[in-house]
């Protein structure tokens, strides 16, 4: 099997998984997200810290994973520790985005931070995945839900295809050096569209406003695969593991999911509340 | 238990680390070399080195230490002028006073950043509401009934207490919630007298709908079949005009538990009024639970009477009473050595019995008492949410919420020492590790708004100008700027002594009143 047939065939895998998941219901959908976070620590925690998987700092951050997100989602759910970890997410993003515009990837400290606090990964990876545990506790969560995931797969898959097809300035070559701009712009019209469509379908009609803010969602995706990309550059790593096939890890398959949902969430909180 | 040390440990761990961190932040800042950094007092249980420093957790969780190089103004050989650069003692007065104080000052950080973070995301709170408003009060003349849940205040959302605090002097408007419906009422009144109104008629006076027939036999009144709601109460059912369902409770004898109803229920149609109610009740035969005798005080008039648990009090002196707190109402105006009948129920028969009330001091006043305690079962209170701050406001209301932790702490503090209030209102580890987890239990936001004003405690205290605290370092750099120079060892060893005993004393009296507390 060549590698982009792989690819199809697995994404379809995924969606399928996606899609019984969040046809079960809202307990099952829970796990599901739980479980792709212990994953997602997993891989953090193995590949770019190459920790062993029984070294204090790896449990610690599990543990603070697994804790955390089954207390605030099935021991005490409330509005407030949600709107605590969408603040909390939100200010942790607009931290991510001063690194990825005006930190030096050459300079040591960021990364020598990012070492030294390893054992807060876990809570780090809580707080995103807590976001998107919170639109699973909205009553209209499937398709709320599913908004942002079309949005998602959408930026990535036709980011991808329009970069093949029209691609020709490099985006930003020293971070990533296969993004294209025209593949950047392809992505995000198209899947603003695509989004826009089946909200107005499912949900309730498409004002301006809205479609404004899923154009900044998708550059928000965009913007999340970057800084991941820049991450995996300083810690010089390729795929963050190899779990799903033709697609890598985890993280890589939902880092902008974990940036985009933060400010998802937001919406949904001061909106649909 | 288990459950009950690990949310104690989880509550003040971080309260001992931020104070300690404070020492050590600033230490560092400075320069002086730091040995160990501990949370807990004694032997360590975990240690490990970096640097210069030795971090560890130690046995006893009520405290912790940052051990500095050259801290111990007793030590006898000299230091090489290497050592001194690093050394507590031969730093600037300025330098050690921002060490000393760095501790309470992360207290006071630590509390402002939990507010800000519980203002900025919302609360959950116990919601405000009347309790028990008695035909004859002012209250009730205004529109308000029993169990009424406050939503709105001159058109201001309102959700936990905090939101009375009223710019306007005059009550206009006030939207309240009753039996799911929203209205609103204009008591045009004063607005510090309506709260103390509100106090008065709190929900502690709200009574579960739990009856008890002449059998003992439990029953319950709930709005939804085979659902008990803890947040409703006999005062809300009296008032009718919904139909509600009756139903047997099962697990009766544990008081402190949720009410298990059995699967058998019959639907109560509705009454027009209180009347209505008592007539019902009459009907059935039915008795509030709160009636029904918990516990019996030995040597009391009433164990003397000879009344045992599981009565149901009926009467009073010749008058049917239909609740506890109207029977402690008639004792306390009864005169002391005068006898009266009370008259109960045992076994199906009426009996009756002639007692003499006691006189008793309760907190500085005297009251009457027939020495029996009520079965009454609690209603809790229901949890509502704050809307989220802004940020800039919340940034104010942080900063309004520690300097009013801050000046209420201190008058706490001002009152124990005019003695306005007893010795025995000091708490230990034991009543806080008991409201941490109280707290806990209720709400996330409540533990989180007590973990704040312990901390704002923590730092006061620690500033109190005792030797060995904090503050007394604070009063002997004082001391050495008056002086022109460092104190004599003689004083300093004087005050030490003197500083221990007091802090054995204070910490003697604590646990004496924790443990008898928990003794009774």
């Amino acid at each position: 099997m060549s590698n982009n047939t792989l690819r199809i065939v697995s994404g379809v895998i995924l969606v399928i998984i996606v899609a019984v998941c969040m046809a079960y219901g809202t307990a099952s959908s829970l796990m599901a997200i739980g479980l792709m976070g212990v994953f997602v620590v997993d891989e953090l925690m193995t590949n770019f810290y190459v920790l062993e998987r029984t070294s204090r700092r790896y449990i610690i951050s599990q543990i603070t994973y697994i804790a955390g997100y089954a207390f605030f989602n099935f021991y005490q759910i409330s509005q407030s520790s949600f709107s605590f970890f969408i603040s909390f997410a939100c200010l942790w993003n607009v931290l991510a985005l001063i690194y990825l515009f005006f930190i030096n990837s050459k300079k040591g400290f960021i990364s020598d931070f990012f070492v030294k606090c390893s054992w807060g990964v876990g809570f780090l990876i809580l707080a995103p995945m807590v976001c998107i545990s919170y639109i699973i506790h909205h009553p209209e969560w499937r398709f709320l839900l599913g908004a942002m995931l079309l949005l998602n797969f959408m930026v990535d898959t036709f980011a991808y295809f329009s970069g093949r097809a029209f691609g020709k300035h490099k985006l930003w070559e020293a971070v990533s050096p296969k993004k294209t701009v025209e593949g950047a712009i392809g992505g995000v019209v198209v899947s603003v569209l695509i989004t826009g469509l089946y909200w107005h379908h499912f949900v309730k009609p498409v004002a301006w406003p809205l479609l404004m803010f899923f154009l900044v969602l998708a550059c928000c995706a965009q913007l999340g695969d970057l800084i991941q990309s820049k991450l995996k550059r300083q810690f010089d790593i390729k795929d963050s593991s190899s779990l799903i096939p033709g697609h890598g890890g985890v993280y890589d398959r939902i880092d902008s999911l974990l940036f985009v949902a933060p400010f998802y969430a937001l919406l949904i909180s001061v909106q649909f509340h | 238990m288990i459950q009950g040390t690990f949310i104690f440990i989880l509550f003040l761990g971080p309260l001992i680390f931020f104070h300690e961190l404070g020492h050590f932040f600033f230490a560092r800042f400075f320069g002086v070399r730091v040995e160990v950094f501990s949370i807990g007092f004694g032997p360590k249980i975990f240690k490990w080195k970096r640097k210069d420093t030795e971090y560890a957790i130690s046995i006893i969780p009520l405290g912790g230490y940052v051990k500095m190089f050259g801290d111990d103004p007793f030590r006898e050989q000299p230091l090489t002028e290497e050592e001194k650069k690093v050394a507590f003692n031969h730093k600037t007065k300025w330098a050690r006073f921002w060490i000393v104080f760095g501790g309470p000052l992360a207290n006071m950080i630590l509390a402002f950043v939990l507010y800000f973070a519980l203002v900025v995301s919302g609360e959950k709170v116990p919601e405000t509401r009347f309790g028990n408003i008695p035909q004859s009060s002012l209250l009730y003349d205004m529109g308000f009934r029993s169990g009424d849940a406050l939503r709105e205040i001159n058109g201001k959302p309102l959700v936990s207490f905090d939101d009375l605090n009223l710019a306007e002097s005059m009550v206009d408007e006030i939207k309240v919630e009753r039996q799911g419906e929203m209205l609103s009422i204009k008591p045009a009144y004063n607005a510090t007298a309506f709260i103390d109104l509100l106090m008065e008629h709190s929900a502690a006076t709200l009574r579960a709908p739990i009856f008890v027939d002449q059998t003992g036999k439990a029953f319950a009144l709930t709005r939804q079949q085979d659902v008990y709601d803890p947040g409703y109460s006999l005062e809300e059912a009296s008032l009718g005009k919904v139909s509600l369902w009756l139903q047997p409770v099962a697990n009766i004898n544990k008081t402190d538990e949720v009410p298990v109803l059995e699967k058998t229920s019959e639907v109560v149609p509705a009454w027009s009024d209180e009347a209505g109610f008592k007539s019902w009740m009459a009907a059935k035969g039915l008795y509030p639970i709160d009636l029904q005798v918990g516990s019996i005080v030995m040597q009391s008039p009433a164990d003397k009477a000879g009344l045992r648990q599981g009565d149901i009090l009926t009467g009073l002196a010749g008058d049917k009473i239909m609740g506890f707190e109207e029977l402690r109402a008639r004792v306390q105006k009864v005169k002391a050595g005068e006898e009266i009948a009370v008259n109960f129920l045992r076994e199906g028969k009426t009996q009756e019995v002639k007692l003499r009330p006691e006189t008793r001091t309760v907190e500085k006043k005297t009251v009457m008492t027939i020495g029996v305690f009520s079965g009454q079962r609690m209603v809790l209170p229901r949890m509502r949410e704050t809307a989220p701050e802004g940020l800039f406001s919340a940034l104010g209301m942080a900063w309004n919420r520690t300097v009013d932790g801050v000046v209420k702490t201190v008058a706490g503090y001002k009152k124990l020492i005019t003695k306005e209030v007893g010795l025995n209102n000091i708490g230990g580890p034991l009543a806080i590790g008991k409201v941490a987890s109280d707290s806990f239990q209720i709400s996330l936001s409540m533990f989180f708004r007590l973990m704040a004003i312990i901390s704002i405690n923590l730092g006061v205290i620690n500033l109190f100008p005792i030797p060995v605290l904090d503050g007394g370092h604070i009063m002997f750099l004082g001391f050495e700027l008056i002086n022109r120079g460092p104190l004599s060892r003689r004083k300093l060893e004087l005050a030490q002594r003197f500083g221990v005993s007091f802090l054995f004393l204070l910490i003697f009296i604590a646990l004496f009143n924790d443990i008898s507390r928990l003794i009774s």
